[in-house]
């Protein structure tokens, strides 16, 4: 028994000094926190490879899930890039990307002719 | 010897009227003008029941997306399968993407209907954007889209 209240004891006191620590040093003393107004989480992604998905704090991202009526907010990107890739807080479902075509047949739906892919264009 | 000769035009019987019947179509899908980063776009066909039915192209390769193409995710469970080697770029407002595919002939006025769900990035989804019967007579004529797309049309 003994023994059991000398482990709580140490085990307390370990605890109370690392949190003293960390608010020494500025950090929160908790390891999840989302608390500041506006904070939201961004998605930072390596772009073609999926699985290596890192969640950070932020409060300049809105998450787009509410499919708001804001549509007109324009921010005058450049479209160029048709394949550019932001951060828009969807969530990662884990599923990998689908191939792309030209680098395996198109599926069996019946629709196509077996083994014949779509050739496409863009203008 | 014989069976496998048999065998032979058996499948070659069956094979054969399916080869035929496919013909080249090109489906042309001009977007409106909406001020937004490229759209999303999932194009995929119904049958005369309403059941889905195949997936014919998918704009925008990031598969974390493709719940905003609520209609074409309920579809198919979000099952990136259905669109593996039918996938590309996503498309730019202002711009057309055009598709050239050798599609069944069975697929045309016999109640099949093409449908494209459109989302944008932090704008409004749009499923069934566009559905088009697919009819002879329909071909070359251009049907017009709700919000990101300016018309779709196909001919042969």
């Amino acid at each position: 028994m003994k023994m059991a209240i000398a482990m709580l004891l140490a085990g307390t006191a370990l605890g109370a000094g690392m949190a003293f620590a960390a608010g020494q040093a500025g950090l929160p003393s908790t390891a999840w926190a989302p608390s500041a107004p506006g904070a939201g989480v961004i998605l930072v992604d390596d772009d073609e490879e999926e699985g290596g998905w890192l969640w950070i704090l932020s409060g300049e991202e809105d998450d787009d899930e509410d499919d708001d009526e804001d549509e007109e907010d324009e921010e005058d990107e450049d479209d160029e890039d048709e394949e550019e890739d932001d951060d828009d807080g969807c969530l990662a479902k884990g599923a990998g990307n689908p191939a792309k075509a030209g680098t395996v047949a198109p599926p069996k739906n019946g629709l196509f002719t077996d083994g014949t892919a779509p050739s496409v264009t863009t203008n | 010897m014989k069976s496998l000769i048999a065998a032979l035009a058996l499948s070659t019987a069956l094979v054969a009227p399916n080869l035929a019947a496919a013909r080249p179509v090109t489906l042309t899908v001009n977007m409106a003008d909406y001020g937004g980063p490229g759209a999303y776009l999932a194009l995929y066909v119904t049958d005369a029941s309403g059941a889905y039915a195949g997936s014919l192209w998918m704009a925008g390769g990031k598969s974390k997306y493709y719940k905003h193409l609520s209609d074409w995710a309920r579809f198919t469970g979000g099952d990136v399968a259905q669109v593996d080697g039918i996938t590309g770029a996503s498309v730019g407002a202002g711009r057309s993407l055009s598709l050239t595919m050798d599609l069944a002939d069975a697929l045309f006025d016999a109640g099949y209907t093409l449908h494209i769900d459109a989302a944008v990035e932090e704008m409004r989804d749009s499923p069934n954007e566009v559905a088009v019967p697919l009819t002879g007579d329909g071909a070359g004529k251009p049907v017009a889209g709700r919000r990101y797309i300016a018309d779709v049309t196909y001919g042969f």
